[in-house]
């Protein structure tokens, strides 16, 4: 069990380093230790269900290994600054004031295809209207558009539109839930309140969603034919 | 930062666990490795006692040990230990020769599970 112990932690560095030389873009949507961990993991615990002669013990001590190094990499880079890059990447300027920033483009090995297809997705026909891109270190590119091609706000119009507080389910499921009461300030009396004042009752409804202001919007359930 | 604190503390038990592990499977390994250097010749009248000796010891160990060994090396230890125990018990000084032999090898085996060095890393 010793050798596990320490063939975990040395196949974790090399797929730590293997992902970050391979770069940002075969990340997706995970950070890089998120990545490797995932790999990991899923394929330990696999081992132990298909191989009978493997002491369960086999696939716990290296998962439980991973997740304490999971947790540790993800707060070291907090603590010690300088230990980022060893486990993120930086995000990468791909275009700078409108302009196009080839080194970056070529080093993370992105094809001037692949960023105009990053552009379409996020609604602009064309690199002449992005002001700014960003790769992000999960592989994600960040689009600024330039001032002419920003969809403009309600201040920016002049409108001064109502202030309409996050609604939060505080009724699932024949439950109040007292953790959406609490996120608007109510509690549960309040809630029985309310519906008794609307004429209902909680055998009728499927969901109650409510707001700081007091504004609930009531589901009922399906009426059975 | 609770939950560093409480990886930490997961992470101390995790390794204190597979030291205090390392060390009882090696233990083991050798009070058999040893337990089979003494046993008498097959002609000693106390052979058979001291095979089935030996074979009551590896059964009150082989819980523990099956908890973290693979199977394959204890299972191992166990079949040897068993033939040297019939050898010993029908009088089979060939076959009573090579259990002994056999054992000690499965018992290395079972020591080598456990210990760490640069070439079981690779």
């Amino acid at each position: 069990m010793v050798t596990i112990v320490f063939r975990t932690l040395l196949i974790y560095l090399i797929l730590l380093l293997t992902m970050r030389l391979m770069g940002k873009r075969q990340i997706g949507e995970l950070e890089v230790t998120e990545l490797v961990t995932t790999l990991l993991v899923s394929e330990i615990a696999s081992i132990p269900i298909t191989n009978q002669d493997i002491p369960v013990l086999h696939a716990v001590i290296p998962i439980l290994l991973l997740l304490i190094l999971e947790v540790l990499s993800s707060w070291l880079p907090i603590r010690l600054p300088f230990l980022k890059p060893l486990f993120s990447p930086s995000p990468t300027p791909l275009i700078r004031n409108g302009t196009l920033c080839s080194e970056a483009m070529d080093s993370n090995r992105l094809s001037a295809e692949e960023l105009m297809g990053e552009i379409r997705q996020q609604g602009y026909s064309d690199l002449s209207q992005i002001e700014e891109a960003i790769l992000e270190s999960n592989g994600k590119v960040t689009l600024v558009p330039k001032p002419d091609f920003v969809t403009p706000n309600a201040s920016q119009l002049g409108l001064h539109p109502k202030d309409e507080p996050l609604h939060h389910v505080v009724f699932f499921g024949g439950r109040v839930s007292k953790p959406g009461l609490q996120m608007i300030g109510k509690d549960t009396a309040w809630f029985r309140q309310e519906l008794a004042r609307r004429h209902y009752t909680a055998k009728m409804l499927y969901c109650v969603t409510a707001n700081s202001k007091g504004e609930l919007t009531l589901i009922e359930k399906e009426k059975k034919q | 930062m609770k939950e560093v604190l409480a990886v930490l503390i997961l992470f101390v038990l995790l390794v204190g666990f597979v030291i205090w592990n390392a060390i009882y499977i090696n233990n083991v390994a050798i009070r058999l490795s040893e337990a089979v250097d003494v046993l008498p010749e097959i002609t000693d009248p106390t052979c058979a006692g001291a095979a089935k000796t030996l074979r009551d010891e590896w059964e009150s160990y082989a819980p523990i040990v099956g908890i973290s060994v693979s199977y394959t090396i204890a299972d191992r230890v166990g079949e040897q230990i068993a033939v040297l125990a019939a050898c010993a018990a029908c009088g089979d000084p060939s076959g009573y020769a090579s259990a002994r032999a056999l054992l000690t090898d499965s018992l290395l085996d079972l020591r080598r599970a456990e210990q760490f060095s640069p070439k079981s890393l690779f």
